[in-house]
């Protein structure tokens, strides 16, 4: 049977619990230098490929830079025509009498040996007409065509007169749809 | 007594390494990491903006070809200058053109619109057939500067169709500045392209040149 000698004195003895606490915390030690060199020397290399990247990235952005400002003419032609253009778009809708007139010129077309036109006044929310005609069955079909029309918000007969030598005189109001 | 103290300094130099690697990490993870963050951060933001003027010059020399000939056709169209005279010499000009006769034009004053937008009333009166006056009507939009009929009153006699006419055009200043280098443009939409397309098809206004005059040259113009 092996015997256990100590030949410390007895000051220098040290107790079983102590004893592993240091253990543990001389292999933590070493594990936590090697983990910090191994991080610290990690955080450099990041930090000076990321400093080189860096530069690379400043140094052709500062390039493209001055390209594009050796470009500045056309930006500002690019600028001024889309400028332009959503200055048209907005002007398409803007008010505008031309719909209207063509709306209501379809049926006075159609009016020529049957009537004709006093006074017609176009503006962007309708159109107000004055109109002779000379026969009743030629006034019912203009009423009936205008009315059942899609072409038109409302139509009204605003008045209607009977002259024995022009006819039938009518002035129409319509609004836009 | 002495049992005790020597404890305590091995403990203390056993623990001491591990102590410093927690200062050490704390000091790194205080001060190293957020700089290398911030880097990153920096690098990342400085690709963006490389990609940004890479598509942008890319853009830029696409377009550059022909992008002078659309913003010559566009100021016509919407000038930056009230365009009265050049409207009533397009107006003239189409009723010579349609066989109208156009008389009593006038201009009212301009007034600000909506958007930037200012507009300028001309009125004048048109003597023709109807179907002329109904056909210089449809041209009005096919002139530049742009030009909206706002009112119209057509009457009818024996000698023909006499038509009042109002119509408005419109200008706006150009724009004053241009973006940051690095702010991205875009291509022309297709509903930009479609009203490009209407926008050339406008009739150009023609203008007279007038060259100075080589009469007589005063040789003391502040003499008596």
């Amino acid at each position: 049977m092996a015997i256990k000698l100590n030949l410390l004195p007895e000051e220098h003895a040290v107790n079983n619990n102590l004893s592993s606490f240091l253990k543990t915390a001389k292999a933590l030690g070493v594990i936590g230098i090697a983990a910090f060199l191994i991080f610290g020397v990690g955080l450099g290399i990041f930090f000076i490929l990321s400093t080189i990247s860096l530069n690379s990235v400043n140094a052709n952005v500062a390039k493209l830079t001055s390209r594009v400002e050796a470009q500045q003419k056309s930006e500002q032609q690019i600028v001024l025509v889309k400028d332009r253009i959503k200055k048209v778009a907005s002007i398409q809708d803007l008010p505008n009498s031309l719909p209207n007139l063509k709306a209501i010129d379809a049926y006075l077309v159609n009016l020529s040996g049957t009537g004709s036109v006093g006074q017609l006044t176009v503006d962007p929310k309708g159109a107000n007409l004055t109109l002779s005609l000379r026969t009743y069955s030629d006034l019912t079909n203009f009423l009936e065509n205008i009315q059942s029309s899609d072409d038109f918000g409302s139509v009204s007969l605003e008045s209607f007169s009977l002259n024995s030598k022009t006819g039938y005189s009518v002035e129409i109001k319509t609004t836009k749809k | 007594m002495k049992n005790l103290s020597e404890n305590v300094r091995r403990a203390v130099f056993a623990g001491a390494p591990l102590l410093i690697v927690i200062v050490l990490f704390m000091i790194v993870g205080k001060f190293g990491v957020p700089k290398v963050l911030e880097l990153r951060s920096q690098v990342k933001s400085a690709q963006k903006t490389e990609e940004k003027l890479t598509q942008k010059l890319n853009l830029l020399q696409t377009l550059s070809s022909d992008v002078a000939l659309k913003a010559n056709i566009v100021s016509s169209a919407l000038p930056d200058t009230n365009p009265a005279l050049a409207v009533m010499s397009q107006l003239k000009n189409l009723a010579l053109n349609q066989g109208v006769v156009l008389s009593e034009m006038r201009s009212s004053s301009a007034t600000g619109g909506t958007g930037g937008l200012n507009e300028v009333s001309i009125s004048f009166k048109l003597d023709g057939a109807r179907p002329q006056v109904n056909s210089y009507l449809a041209e009005i939009t096919k002139i530049a500067p742009i030009t909206t009929v706002r009112k119209i009153t057509i009457s009818e006699t024996a000698g023909g169709t006499s038509a009042d006419i109002g119509v408005v055009s419109y200008w706006a200043d150009f724009p004053k500045t241009i973006p940051a280098v690095t702010e991205p443009i875009t291509d022309f939409s297709p509903e930009d392209k479609k009203i490009l397309s209407n926008v050339s098809t406008l009739i150009q206004p023609t203008f007279m040149k007038i060259p100075p005059s080589s009469g007589d040259i005063n040789p003391n113009p502040f003499g008596q």
